[in-house]
């Protein structure tokens, strides 16, 4: 199938009203997304875009059986939106949203945990099941349908790669950005074992950078997956920057001894992932787990 | 962005009484007849954003006035691990009785914050940490309840804490934890956090950070700061792109923190050393590309530069237009080498290649290289 995503998934979009909510709701229904409503508090009974909008989560989801919602409000609505969502019962969350303050995203990230939701960001470019759905605001042109699944912290790095993978033959399952914050709801783990249970999905490339220790983490429960743990291959971004200073992404710092791209690295190798240093050396590693 | 021991001292002091403020100053007079005022001995304090004061000879007790003097004197523009000290605090000194730790922290492991409290104080808790761990309490708080003061209660008495003090020692940790919520503090550590002879329990120093993405909500924390606007990461923060300034000389653009980054890896695999981290960001308007350049040029270390830009919502062609006006207008002093890649490229690179003289390629790797050889003809 695809993980998280399909064709027939309901989806909500919380900001669709918005400039950026606008925009990227009609490329998502263009590439044929099964989005249902749009909410925005203020709003509700309006129709935009062709859909019915709401003034909460909760109505949307009585009025249309959604069970995913993607989020484009700013930052400062970030916190409350999240919990709009909760609260309406849907099961899976994608918030594009930058520059959510840490207190607000550690509330979030508890929040989700707690009621079990799925959540894929925030500050991330979404979640794309190639020729079903996109929940985000990924460029559909650089995707061909294949058997790859990529996992990324970063946004164009995941562009990059995808682009890379279909000009080597190759294409992808799904791709899924988990965004580079301090806190965020999806990390390495939950998503790398999401592919395991995928058959569609026969290899996975997961982009990290530094700051943190999600690779690492990662790297502990990859030889207990059942049918990719020898069928992925890694890239750790940001292995000349300096320590003590935030690459962009908040969380692309190294702190003290901790989030190094040699750890980082060390990790991923000693359980059989291969790390190129350059981007370009991933595709025909993919190539090789699948033939 | 990280405060000065008296700028974390000064926001305490909003919500807690005995905080050790003293006097701020960057002139031995004032620095004097403040000690004569207050009484000695008094205790001088360099104001550097830079742990390890004290080893470096910057925190000084003075007992007299000629003390003060050759204290202040010495400390006041000295250089403390590239920090040069312009502003010393001057407070009466307290007698110690007992010095603890406290901090409330930003834990990212357990995607929480946490506290750390401890009796043996006053030094580096990670020592302490290390060599008697049941003297460090660690505590991960939970963000959705209030913090549990029974639990706490037993926790400060299991890390040693006379129980003469422990309700003393909740009331503060729990005005602290409700200032970092409030403030959107990332760090608040007071070390130490001292009991005096006359059983006080005082802020003798402060460590505190603010989280720059809450700026929105605390500006009156971030106009404490205001006065250096001057830095390239200021200007570039200014203009909507992150911006960190490093040794190389190869200038680096791209769109994307993670693109970026790789960029900068490209630069180094390619023999480089990369002048500085640019992210402009989705879109590459031509507005910003021009500012982006404008701030990258302007580092008189810069030889080349190299423009890394992905075009994904925003299309390839769209993004060349862009740099063909701008570069086309300004003229560049060094040379520069752009790698267009994504959703109509190819288009892109025949704007760029047709009507500017700039280095035009669609491989990472070929551009980092070429980027460096055109630094070393430069």
């Amino acid at each position: 199938m695809s993980v998280w995503l399909n064709d027939k998934t309901k989806v909500i979009v919380q900001g669709m009203t918005g400039r950026e909510g606008t925009f990227h709701t009609s490329n998502m229904i263009k590439y044929g997304t099964n989005v249902v409503a749009g909410v925005t508090p203020g709003k509700g009974g309006e129709s935009h875009l062709g859909l019915p909008v709401f003034d909460n989560c909760s109505n949307a989801v009585k009025d249309t059986g959604a069970t995913a919602s993607v989020i484009f409000v700013p930052a400062r609505f970030c916190l409350a939106a999240v919990k709009d969502a909760v609260e309406s019962g849907v099961k899976f969350l994608v918030v594009i949203t930058e520059g959510i303050p840490l207190h607000d995203e550690i509330k979030i990230g508890a929040l989700v945990r707690r009621e079990g939701v799925i959540m894929v960001g925030p500050n991330c470019p979404g979640i794309f099941s190639v020729g079903q759905a996109s929940m985000g605001i990924m460029p559909s042109s650089i995707f061909k349908k294949g058997n790859i699944g990529l996992v990324s912290r970063s946004g164009t790095l995941t562009y990059e790669l995808v682009d890379l993978i279909s000009r080597a033959g190759l294409g992808i399952s799904t791709a899924v950005g988990i965004g580079g914050d301090r806190v965020i709801g999806a990390r390495f783990i939950e998503t790398l074992k999401a592919f395991d249970h995928d058959e569609d999905t026969l290899a996975v490339a997961m982009v990290g950078e530094i700051g943190g220790s999600d690779e690492e983490e990662a790297a502990e429960m990859i030889p207990s997956l059942s049918r990719i743990s020898n069928k992925i291959v890694g890239f750790i971004g940001g292995r000349t920057a300096p320590p003590g200073k935030a690459m962009g992404h908040a969380g692309a710092i190294v702190e003290g001894n901790k989030g190094t791209p040699q750890s980082k690295v060390e990790a991923l190798e000693s359980v059989g992932v291969p790390v190129p240093e350059r981007l370009s050396e991933m595709p025909d590693i993919l190539k090789g787990f699948i033939s | 962005m990280d405060f000065k021991e008296y700028q974390g001292k000064k926001v305490l002091s909003e919500r807690f009484e005995n905080v050790a403020l003293g006097l701020v100053t960057s002139n031995v007079h004032d620095a004097i007849s403040y000690a004569s005022e207050v009484g000695f001995p008094v205790v001088i304090k360099a104001q550097v954003l830079i742990g390890g004061r004290g080893k470096a000879g910057g925190v000084k007790l003075a007992f007299n006035k000629e003390e003060a003097e050759s204290i202040s004197s010495a400390i006041l523009g000295m250089d403390i691990k590239g920090h040069k000290v312009e502003e010393i605090l001057v407070a009466k000194a307290v007698d110690i009785k007992e010095e603890w730790y406290m901090s409330i922290t930003f834990d990212r492991a357990n995607r929480s914050m946490t506290l750390i409290f401890s009796v043996e104080g006053g030094v580096d808790i990670e020592q302490v940490a290390h060599d008697s761990p049941e003297k460090v309490l660690k505590m991960p708080i939970n963000p959705l309840k209030a913090l549990e003061i029974s639990e706490l209660e037993k926790k400060l008495l299991e890390s040693g804490l006379n129980k003469s003090y422990v309700d003393e020692v909740v009331k503060i940790i729990i005005s602290s934890y409700g200032m970092v919520v409030d403030k959107d503090l990332t760090l608040l550590e007071v070390n130490p956090l001292v009991l005096t002879e006359d059983e006080e329990v005082v802020i003798l120093d402060c460590k505190m950070s603010v989280d720059d993405t809450a700026e929105f909500r605390q500006s009156s924390l971030f106009e404490m700061n205001s006065g250096d606007d001057s830095s390239r990461e200021k200007i570039a923060k200014k203009q909507g792109f992150s911006y960190v300034h490093l040794e190389g000389d190869v200038g680096i653009i791209g769109n994307g923190a993670g693109l970026v980054m790789a960029t900068m890896d490209a630069v180094k695999n390619a023999g480089g050393e990369p002048a500085n981290f640019l992210d402009i960001g989705g879109g590459a308007k031509a507005e910003v590309v021009n500012n982006a350049l404008k701030l990258v040029e302007g580092n008189p270390k810069v030889k080349s530069i190299f423009i890394n830009v992905f075009g994904g919502i925003t299309r390839g062609d769209e993004v060349a237009r862009g740099i063909a006006d701008v570069v086309n207008e300004s003229s560049p002093r060094v040379p520069i080498v752009i790698r267009l890649t994504g959703t109509r490229a190819e288009e892109g690179l025949e704007i760029l290649k047709n009507e500017t003289d700039l280095s035009v390629t669609d491989v990472m790797d070929e551009a980092a290289e070429l980027a460096v050889r055109l630094r070393d003809e430069s």
